[in-house]
């Protein structure tokens, strides 16, 4: 039989399209197969047990950080040769920059069953993985870890789903309130606000007093709603945390309304709404009274701005009583997908513990407050040189984490929530939606989210 | 009636080794062959085969058979789906997630801001584009650097391009300090924060970065146009205007559909653009955010529905389609 070359390239193509669905149906590489309690990656026999870590670490592993190779080669290195030096166990460090959709590509990399041995990830991806059952349980893989660790840290990250701790506590930093001391003072302001109602009232008084020439805070609400609402006193999630309950509480409408009168007021500028979250760059130029909220962006003052540098101080974040900023920080997770367990487990315990946590808040400056209960009691931390701005800010954010509380909703809440709260909270402070009506929008849509389980 | 000559170059020509055929082999017409040939192992009968063709591009069907047929109908199968970035019990649920996008007021809304992005910014990526291309196709002095300038914005990053606009549009920016020394406007233009003003903005900048691009394209279509037909033209006494008219526009139809297309593919995909001059949430309220941004946001996240997304990918795969069919019976239709 004679085919014309049509036939014969329709023929070709129609093949390929066979190819396409035969080989990636619904249970392939699309979408995955099994239930959410199957073991992912072929995981090993000693992983997935229930059985305690006992054997001696041997071998090499994989290690990734988050945006620490380049700045923090000469801390971590060391850090890492000393481990091999005690164990034996060669690790292989690589680090990802943190930037752009982060959570994107540590999932692909779950996906693919190529996470690093030992992982530096955030909240959000935590429990992500956790849900989907990628991670090692820490209570049973290595029980009593967790009383290394400050209880709200340890008891923040307790998991919902597959694993009851699916993660080490590493690195925090806790909301503190740093301000540029002249400009305060040029505002007619004489005391830091004691809450974080004063805070907004004294970014009014800001704005009437600068002109326009210089501003009080950003707008952008994506780095600060969930301190600020927690530490104004907010109650987040219903007690058997069925729903979201934020939206209802009327000190959360209250503290929208705070932020939406300063910014109509002229407190922040305009463009900062969806502008960079990070207000240091404004602050280092001089525009911004209040600065980023977190002792880090100290140390880039001090190096890029060292006449602003002395100009700085810090206080405790603003709060009502008995209601501070629940914890919030970089973890330290082991996939299930190692092929070297007890060399992973001992390599994570190492880099989370005391001593590692302490010299890496040395090294940073108290820009990282270590989430070890020893590195925390180090008098570094109690007998800080106040004089200094940095020290300064490094004992008020130790101070801020001896008080911090366990984040009840951590394990609950994901991007996906965390982008629509955001974006109504826009809406608010712009002032196309009222306060009340932003937050039960944005409530609903959490609730919704809680609901479908994204 | 006039007689049609075939002039010596009209004839057919004879296959040459590497050229496909452009006469039918021998005993491949269709008709029986008494004599069977033997088979060719080298040499211009070789190419003469009919898998020839494919065995050249077969390293290309294959990318794309891997990286574009494949990811689809993966994409299709997973809209109907419940399926999860991260796996775990995949369900099938039908149609349901296309009934669920319908009733989305926010996909509504994406779908609204792709459909008015393209929409606006077609148009001025054919027809801007066509006018600088006519600019710069005289061989005059330093043309060459003219026409590098206008291409740099085409090869620069998107990302570094948004940031530098983002900078120039800032309420306390460059372009509104201009503005208001000039007198122009008595109060700073709200670039980024007004939902209407950021959308124009993003136009702007895909329109401005898409430039060189296009440029590019249209100099190799007047470049094909007959400097006879000018001639002819001046000598009718056409000026610039009508020469453009009557000979430019009708020479370069096709390269405008092609560049339509491409706009609008390129439209209506558009991310990076309102990413970094409206923020994550695109634009305040994620009142600007187009279809990849929706996509994106509802259907990549930790814990997001991938089977969503995909739903609304497929939505966007047929919204493009009905453009690039749009477009093409639009050039069919000016043709005829």
């Amino acid at each position: 039989m004679k085919l014309s070359l049509r036939t014969k390239g329709a023929t070709l193509v129609a093949a390929s399209m066979l190819l396409a669905v035969t080989g990636c149906g619904v249970s392939g590489a699309g979408t995955g197969g099994g239930s959410a309690a199957a073991e992912p990656c072929n995981a090993l026999a000693a992983v997935t047990n229930g059985t305690a870590v006992t054997d001696k670490p041997s071998g090499e592993i994989t290690f990734q950080t988050v945006g620490l190779q380049k700045p923090f080669a000469d801390f971590f290195q060391p850090v890492i040769d000393k481990f091999t030096a005690d164990t034996g166990v060669k690790v292989k460090w690589t680090d990802d920059s943190g930037e752009g959709e982060f959570s994107t590509r540590m999932l692909t990399q779950a996906r693919a069953c190529s996470l690093p041995d030992v992982v530096n990830i955030n909240a959000a991806t935590v429990f992500g993985l956790n849900n989907a059952n990628y991670l090692i349980d820490w209570d049973k893989k290595a029980p009593g870890t967790g009383d290394t660790f400050i209880p709200a840290a340890w008891d923040s990250l307790k998991g919902t789903v597959n694993s009851s701790h699916p993660a080490l506590p590493w690195y925090g930093g806790l909301a503190i309130l740093t301000y540029n001391k002249d400009l305060f003072a040029q505002a007619g302001l004489t005391e830091v606000p004691k809450t974080v109602a004063d805070l907004y009232q004294d970014a009014v008084a800001i704005a009437q007093k600068s002109g326009g020439k210089y501003f009080a805070l950003g707008a952008n609400p994506s780095w600060t709603y969930q301190s600020e609402m927690s530490r104004a006193g907010v109650k987040w999630m219903s007690d058997d945390h069925k729903k979201f309950i934020f939206g209802d509480d009327p000190k959360a409408v209250a503290y929208v309304k705070e932020v939406a009168d300063a910014y109509k007021a002229g407190a922040m500028p305009k463009d900062s709404l969806t502008g960079n979250p990070d207000v240091g760059q404004a602050f280092n130029a001089g525009q911004l009274v209040f600065g980023t909220p977190n002792a880090g962006f100290l140390r880039n003052i001090k190096t890029n701005n060292p006449d602003l540098y002395t100009k700085t101080l810090s206080a405790p974040a603003p709060h009502e009583d008995n209601a501070y900023e629940p914890f919030g920080g970089q973890m330290i997770a082991v996939p299930k997908s190692t092929k070297n367990l007890p060399a992973a487990v001992a390599f994570a315990k190492y880099i989370t513990g005391p001593d590692v946590q302490l010299a890496f808040a040395k090294r940073l400056q108290s820009a990282a407050m270590p989430t070890a209960k020893a590195a925390l009691e180090d008098s570094y931390f109690t007998n800080a040189d106040k004089s200094d701005p940095q020290a300064l800010a490094g004992s008020v954010a130790a101070e801020a984490f001896k008080h911090a509380t366990v984040n009840t909703t951590l394990a609950y809440w994901t991007p996906a929530m965390d982008t629509a709260v955001i974006k109504e909270l826009q809406t608010a402070i712009a002032g196309t939606k009222t306060p009340e009506q932003a937050l039960k929008d944005a409530q609903d849509e959490a609730n919704k989210l809680l609901a479908s389980g994204s | 009636m006039s007689k049609s000559i075939v002039l010596p170059d009209q004839r057919p020509a004879k296959d040459l080794p590497g050229q496909f055929p452009t006469t039918a082999p021998k005993g491949d017409s269709g008709t029986s062959s008494k004599t069977k040939k033997p088979r060719p192992h080298s040499g211009v009968e070789l190419y003469r085969k009919w898998w020839v063709p494919y065995l050249w591009t077969a390293p290309a069907i294959l990318g794309v058979v891997y990286f574009a047929i494949i990811p689809f109908v993966n994409t299709v199968a997973l809209s109907f789906t419940d399926a999860r970035p991260l796996g775990g019990v995949v369900h099938d649920v039908g149609v349901a997630n296309y009934v669920d996008m319908f009733h989305d007021a926010g996909f509504w809304q994406a779908t609204g801001n792709s459909i008015l992005y393209a929409l606006v910014a077609v148009p001025i990526l054919v027809i801007l584009p066509l006018l600088l291309a006519v600019l710069v196709l005289p061989k005059i002095p330093f043309i060459g650097f003219f026409r590098s300038v206008y291409y740099i914005p085409a090869v620069s990053s998107t990302v570094v391009v948004a940031l530098a606009w983002q900078f120039l549009l800032k309420e306390d920016g460059p372009v509104n300090s201009v503005l208001l020394q000039m007198h122009l406007i008595s109060g700073p233009i709200p670039f980024i924060t007004n939902s209407w003003a950021l959308t124009f903005s993003a136009i702007a900048l895909t329109a401005w970065k898409g430039l060189g691009f296009y440029m590019v394209l249209y100099i190799a279509a007047l470049s094909n146009i007959e400097g006879s037909l000018y001639e002819a033209a001046r000598t009718d006494g056409a000026g610039s205007f009508r020469q453009f008219w009557h000979v430019t526009l009708p020479g370069t139809r096709r390269m405008m559909t092609l560049v339509g297309v491409l706009a609008a593919i390129g439209s209506l995909r558009v991310f990076s653009e309102i990413y970094i001059l409206g923020g994550s949430t695109g634009g305040i309220g994620g009142a600007n955010a187009t279809l990849p941004f929706y996509i994106q946001d509802k259907g990549l996240s930790i814990g997001g529905n991938l089977g969503y997304g995909s739903a609304v990918s497929v939505f966007l795969f047929v919204l493009t389609l009905g453009l690039i069919v749009m477009s093409q019976r639009l050039s069919k239709t000016s043709e005829d």
